[in-house]
């Protein structure tokens, strides 16, 4: 009896484990064979049945991503495909303008949306409402409803193909998000220790700076880091203002890379490109995995 | 919050500053904020609205001009292209937002489990959502390669097709769909695996002892605990596959033919690639209309039932 239901425990615990590799396996799949194809070059991949053994040097695709030429050029200049297409040697450039674009929103989208945050938190003021309400419906207003007056705008303002005017689009795009989260955390802080501090005769500058952001940093780090992946991946926004590697980002150039199908794809260098963009995200997702869950939960939930 | 606000406010009002201070604060905070959308989200917003009663092709004009009235929101419908690509996006929305649902709130009930490597699948759940929509479409794209793709070798292998599949070619429509499920279902699963644990151990404990079987605690408690935050998914997975652009950028570029072509992704080409702003402009806001439309009537859906 007592063994029967022993191995009825295993069982299930067998099958749900089952279920589960099921599941990791159909995660990341994609993943895995992007990642073993960025080893190997084009005769490589072109083979069958498909092989997971590096090529040698197993780097090869990413020498060429990062040093804008091919491995060993120089000592066989007979082979066949040493072309890489002229906006891979951009990638260095253009990995860096992603950095950068990501940063800087991020710390702005921060600063701003604080600030907002913390006045519709803490504060009751004729409109209020409006402007709550008016932040969730901007949230669902698709990107591309406005891509053209942006384009229109930034040509009037002469900030076409500049990272300020993309980093300016960005950071508003990411505003209404922030406000909303932020302000869940705003308002997890104890009254008592606002007030306290006012009748020790704060003034709310400093109350804001000193007593209230300390307490609120876990929820500047969630917001900080989605910001920081969704600008990461942003693509809309940079392929219609971006023109060329002064402003353009990492996304444009890799969905360019896969639309060159025509000329000549080299599928290995195109994973390679993959893999590249997905690192700094997927560590993010890795080290911060916690703290970005209760950020989606509680940007979506309220 | 009203509550503690009020509090707030009405001490704020008794001690020191007084309400002009007070006003300068909130003004200081809201306005950068709030100025920066304006004149990055609204004010566009209006100019697009403007321009959709327009016929303005760049190509032959800088600024619109011919006044159409409704004319090219009527053709976002009676276009030659309408009906494939109307039917399209409902193929899109609609498999996209049941596959996440159903999918996604199976990936939580069993991660809701103990079992040894919990850890590690909850975690690899992130990563789909997390990665660019352009590296996402591009494994993908690589994946269905008919001549050197992995996907139709381990089918074949597997004895499930005869030969290879030109998957973005004869079934391109359906393998976009796929591969956005993949991207998208993590996070419902993500948020129903919040919401479960949310829910108290307590309710099923005495659900046990008034006799009730494991098919009918799920009906009767886990599910109608789940409603709130089905309906918030169903706003995110209908609004994000109305959006959905760099999958489809990636794989299909659209085609073959228009079969991959969604509203997004029309009002996308017509605007940027023939010029087109005024007709542009009217898609993007039926697309714009139907992501707001939809979340309205789930959310008018999910308070009318909790009123009852």
């Amino acid at each position: 009896m007592l063994a029967a239901i022993r191995a009825g425990r295993l069982i299930r615990k067998g099958l749900l484990m089952l279920a589960a590799a099921l599941l990791l396996v159909y995660i990341l799949f994609p993943f895995g064979w992007s990642l073993a194809s960025s080893f190997q070059t084009n005769e490589q991949l072109f083979q069958y049945p498909p092989r997971l053994k590096p090529a040698d040097p197993w780097f090869t695709n990413y020498y060429a991503v990062f040093m804008g030429k091919r491995y060993g050029e120089e000592y066989q200049p007979d082979r066949a495909f040493t072309w890489i297409p002229p906006f891979v040697l951009w990638i260095p450039r253009v990995m860096a303008n992603t950095l950068v674009a990501g940063f800087a929103t991020v710390l702005l989208t921060l600063g701003i949306g604080a600030a907002a945050a913390y006045a519709l938190t803490r504060f009751d003021f004729r409109g209020k409402g409006t402007a709550l309400g008016g932040t969730l419906v901007i949230r669902s207003v698709p990107i591309v409803a406005i891509l053209i007056p942006l384009f229109v705008l930034m040509r009037v303002l002469g900030l076409l193909d500049t990272l300020f005017g993309i980093v300016i689009v960005l950071v508003a795009l990411e505003l209404p998000f922030a406000i909303w989260i932020l302000r869940e955390y705003f308002a997890a802080i104890p009254l008592e220790l606002e007030d306290a501090a006012r009748i020790d005769g704060c003034s709310r500058l400093r109350l804001l700076l000193r007593i209230v952001m300390p307490l609120a940093v876990p929820g500047l780090i969630v917001t900080g880091i989605i910001v920081f992946m969704t600008t990461w991946s942003a693509f809309l926004v940079p392929l219609i203002l971006a023109k060329t590697q002064k402003s353009m980002t990492l996304q444009v150039v890799a969905a360019m890379l896969v639309g060159e199908r025509d000329v000549y794809t080299d599928y290995g260098l195109i994973n390679a490109v993959a893999v590249v963009s997905i690192i700094p995200p997927l560590v993010l997702a890795l080290v911060f995995q916690r703290y970005i869950i209760s950020g989606i939960f509680k940007g979506a939930i309220r | 919050m009203s509550g503690h606000e009020a509090v707030l406010t009405r001490a704020s009002q008794t001690l020191g500053q007084g309400r002009s201070g007070e006003r300068r604060f909130i003004f200081a905070g809201l306005v950068p904020a709030y100025a920066l959308i304006a004149a990055i989200i609204l004010l566009p917003l209006g100019f697009a609205f403007y321009t959709s009663w327009f016929a303005w092709d760049l190509k032959t004009s800088a600024r619109p001009d011919v006044f159409i009235g409704l004319g090219n929101f009527a053709r976002v419908f009676t276009d030659a292209s309408s009906s494939q690509v109307l039917r399209n996006t409902g193929i899109l929305v609609v498999m996209s937002v049941i596959a996440t649902v159903v999918l996604g709130l199976a990936a939580a009930l069993l991660l809701n489990q103990e079992f040894p490597g919990r850890g590690i699948v909850r975690a690899s759940l992130l990563l789909p959502w997390a990665i660019p929509g352009i590296s996402a479409g591009t494994m993908w794209w690589w994946l269905y390669s008919a001549r050197y793709g992995i996907l139709n070798y381990v089918l074949q292998s597997a004895g499930l097709i005869a030969a290879p599949v030109n998957w973005l070619i004869d079934h391109a429509m359906f393998s976009v769909v796929m591969a956005n499920i993949w991207k998208e279902t993590p996070f419902s699963a993500l948020l129903f695996l919040a919401a479960l644990q949310g829910i108290p151990s307590e309710l099923y404990e005495a659900a046990m002892v008034d006799g009730a079987n494991a098919p009918q605690r799920f009906l009767f408690i886990t599910l109608p605990l789940l409603r709130n935050i089905t309906v918030v998914i169903l706003v995110f997975q209908s609004a994000a596959s109305l959006k959905m652009f760099d999958l489809i950028f990636t794989m299909t570029l659209g085609g073959p033919a228009g079969d991959t072509t969604t509203l997004g992704y029309w009002a996308y080409v017509t605007s940027f690639r023939y010029w087109n702003f005024g007709f542009g402009s009217a898609i993007a806001f039926v697309t714009a209309g139907l992501v707001v439309g939809l979340a309205g009537i789930y959310m008018g859906l999910l308070y009318r039932r909790t009123e009852v």
